[in-house]
């Protein structure tokens, strides 16, 4: 088994659709610092097996399942140094379509799920892959970069084609099956965290990311197009071809490292009431999966930087109050008064009882 | 580890662990329970409802591709995708208008992170611990187990297998620590539902042909015997059922054939052809029973905190009562709280303390109905406490 994961198999999937050529050597130039992994490095996932370089700036993982019902989904070979994507629990649900994109500092992640594979569990539900990837902006990643990047790009707008009724994801579903055809070998991936499974996976990444076209700057995102007149912060629908359009293009910036922050498609999240705050100046597009204005909307709350405590004020002064057990100050007048009224009436009962006693006997 | 944590907002928050492994059908149940309550607890006033945005979500897209695989009649296969990782389920439970919702919080996970081969990471390891906890401190436990598995097992290498196939030990040990951390606190509610679920061949009362129900029962409790046995020593006030479901009610086991797993020598796993019954309409069946039990459980909880409530207003009322009875002993006494106002506070404050104890008492009423109206409504007939 150990021979074979360095070399997968190439030609069709089983559908027929054409397999990429996967890479036999080594990683590429490329790699650098990744501020996703570094920052968020302290809650490890597993080892990472290596500090080996990436070939044109990407790190690839890839979760999927087995076939018999306990080999549950599993990252394959290595997992990512932190499962970041944790975060957005409240506002996306990993097991259904998701992706994520974050960028800033040199370095930006992506987390793409909800990819379906045509292999079947032993129950016959639909299998689905899962991919992590990782690397150093265009910017600040080696000279074969930028061309990786746009693949990336590619892969986000294949993903996003399943919402406006095209089938890219299923595209991307057969090019990984047919990178992973082998159960065994993806049972045994599953079981093994060693550097040389991680490359392994890593290499069927880079494959799948070759085998896709460079994506073509559509009118409404190339530089002065609509989507790029978009305001820094905005929220639009998945399912409308405006929203996806400038989410790639947003995407494609992020990479290249013209901005820093997010670009999210998440499911749990209706109106711009329910999405992320967008922290200080960050660029934030976010496409929901059910509802979302057609026409991509400016954000209309920003969060300015991040949340700030404010101190406790000095103490204020007041003006002491009569003492608690005088109560307000009209009842101590009243008390005043009534202390008076009180000794009389006392008086004049006592001259009552002595008065009457007097008359009972005369 | 508190298994009744307070919300600030919404008091205290039960919590509900699904406890099966991989593909046994957890979120099936969830949703058929979460989604279909309506249904399954008509003719009480009992409302389930997600108690927040993204609980609702997620039960949406759950209920989105249960409907889905429904109309699309793929009988054959698991309707729900499995899990990659910990859901949580936020819900309120409302049982009368006058009445506070009864928060409760649901866990599903990945079921094979019960078998400790299957953790191997420390990321997986991690999230199998705070699944653990979650587990162990819940209220309620729902174990769902494959009836095929069991009622299909007819050589000595599959009884061999069952073990491994259901989790069974794993089962055991989470259900032991979990009696052992109820009876720390005897007072709270405490239940187990012993869940077999694609039970369609094994019951005639839900268009089935043959009635098998007694020998499924029997092997359960004979696969299950020591966990009930320790949970009845650790906590002796635990209520154990039996809850029988048919999973989708239209559809029959054809064929099961045992196959060799490709990875765990010895153990051989059951693969399941099914058919459709009839015109293929759903019919679930016993999920009310399961339903009903955890809502009569949290209920009368609920009742219980309600009515301790109002007897702490009652009691600070009598502690006023004395108060205002002190503040007027003596003339001079009497005259001077009059003058300042405590008497009338006093009496204001004691007043408003009756007037919530009412308030309690009517809710704690209301309750007591709804818990009643649950216990008296039709079952399925197929659910039993252990």
């Amino acid at each position: 088994m150990t021979e074979e994961l360095g070399s997968g198999p190439a030609g069709e999937a089983r559908d027929g659709t054409a397999v990429p050529e996967l890479p036999g050597g080594e990683a590429g130039p490329g790699g650098g610092p990744v501020r996703a992994e570094a920052d968020h490095g302290g809650e490890a996932g597993e080892a990472e097996p290596d500090g080996e370089q990436e070939p044109a700036g990407v790190r690839g993982y890839v979760m999927t399942r087995g076939v018999e019902r306990d080999k549950d989904y599993r990252f394959l070979g290595a997992a990512p140094a932190a499962l970041w994507w944790s975060a957005y629990r409240d506002h996306a649900d990993t097991n259904y379509p998701t992706l994520l994109v974050e960028a800033g500092e040199g370095g930006w992640r992506a987390f793409v799920s909800g990819i379906p594979s045509a292999r079947r569990d032993e129950v016959s539900t639909p299998i689905r892959f899962t991919l992590a990837l990782t690397g150093a902006t265009a910017a600040a990643g080696g000279p074969g970069a930028p061309v990786r990047l746009d693949r990336v790009v590619r892969l986000v707008a294949l993903w996003l084609e399943a919402f406006t009724a095209q089938e890219g994801r299923e595209r991307l579903g057969r090019l990984l099956d047919g990178l992973f055809p082998d159960e065994a070998e993806v049972v045994e991936l599953r079981r093994r965290r060693d550097p040389q499974a991680a490359r392994t996976v890593r290499e069927r990444v880079t494959a799948l990311l070759d085998a896709l076209d460079p994506p073509p700057e559509s009118g409404a995102d190339a530089a002065g197009g609509p989507a790029r007149a978009l305001p820094a912060a905005w929220f639009g629908a998945a399912r409308s071809e405006q929203g996806a359009s400038a989410f790639v293009a947003r995407v494609r910036d992020l990479l290249s490292g013209e901005r820093e922050g997010r670009a999210l498609v998440l499911n749990l999240v209706e109106d711009q009431a329910e999405a992320p705050a967008r922290v200080g100046r960050e660029s934030l597009a976010v496409l929901a999966v059910d509802g979302g204005p057609v026409r991509p909307q400016p954000f209309a709350v920003t969060v300015p930087g991040p949340l700030v405590v404010t101190p406790p004020g000095p103490p204020v002064e007041t003006v002491p109050g009569p003492p608690k057990k005088f109560g307000p100050l009209h009842r101590r007048a009243l008390l005043f008064l009534a202390t008076p009224a009180g000794a009389a009436a006392m008086v004049l009962a006592i001259w009552y009882l002595t008065h009457r006693h007097h008359g009972g006997k005369p | 580890m508190e298994s009744v944590t307070t919300d600030a907002d919404a008091g205290p928050v039960f919590r509900i662990g699904m406890l099966g492994p991989s593909r046994v059908g957890k979120t099936s149940l969830v949703v058929s329970l979460l989604t279909d309550s309506e249904r399954l607890l008509g003719g009480t006033p009992v409302v389930l409802r997600a108690a927040d945005s993204s609980t609702r979500a997620r039960l949406r897209l759950r209920r989105q591709e249960l409907d889905g695989g429904l109309l699309a009649k793929k009988f054959d296969t698991a309707v729900m995708r499995g899990s990659e990782n910990l859901t949580y389920f936020e819900l309120d439970l409302k049982a009368g208008q006058a009445t506070d919702g009864i928060r409760f919080s649901l866990l599903d996970f990945p079921g094979a992170w019960m078998s400790e081969h299957e953790r191997r990471g420390s990321e997986e390891v991690r999230q199998w611990d705070e699944c653990r906890d979650f587990l162990v401190g819940s209220n309620i436990l729902i174990v769902p187990i494959d009836a095929t598995v069991l009622m299909e097992a007819d050589q000595a290498a599959h009884w061999q297998s069952v073990p491994a196939v259901l989790e069974t030990l794993a089962v055991q040990e989470i259900a032991e620590s979990w009696a052992g951390y109820r009876n720390l606190a005897p007072d709270e509610p405490a239940l187990v539902v012993l869940a077999p679920v694609k039970c369609e061949s094994y019951f005639a009362d839900n268009g089935g042909y043959r009635d098998d129900s007694q020998l499924l029962r029997e092997r359960v409790l004979d696969v299950y015997e020591r966990t009930v046995e320790l949970i009845r020593l650790n906590a002796p006030h635990a209520q154990i059922r039996y809850c029988p479901v048919d999973t989708l009610g239209c559809v029959e086991l054809v064929k099961v054939e045992w196959e060799p797993s490709a990875d765990d020598p010895g153990v051989q796993r059951p693969r399941g052809t099914f058919a459709v019954r009839g015109k293929g309409k759903i019919s679930i069946a016993g999920a009310d029973d399961i339903l009903g039990a955890v809502c009569s459980l949290l209920v009368e909880a609920q009742r219980k905190v309600t009515t301790g409530l109002a007897a702490g207003h009652i009691a600070s009322a009598q502690d006023m009562e004395v108060r205002g009875r002190e503040l007027k002993r003596g003339f001079f006494r009497h005259v001077l709280n009059t003058l300042n106002g405590n008497i009338r506070a006093n009496e204001l404050e004691r007043s408003g303390e009756l007037g919530k104890a009412r308030a309690l008492r009517a809710q704690a009423q209301q309750l007591q109905d709804a818990v009643e109206m649950i216990a008296g409504r039709a079952s399925s007939g197929r659910s039993k406490v252990l």
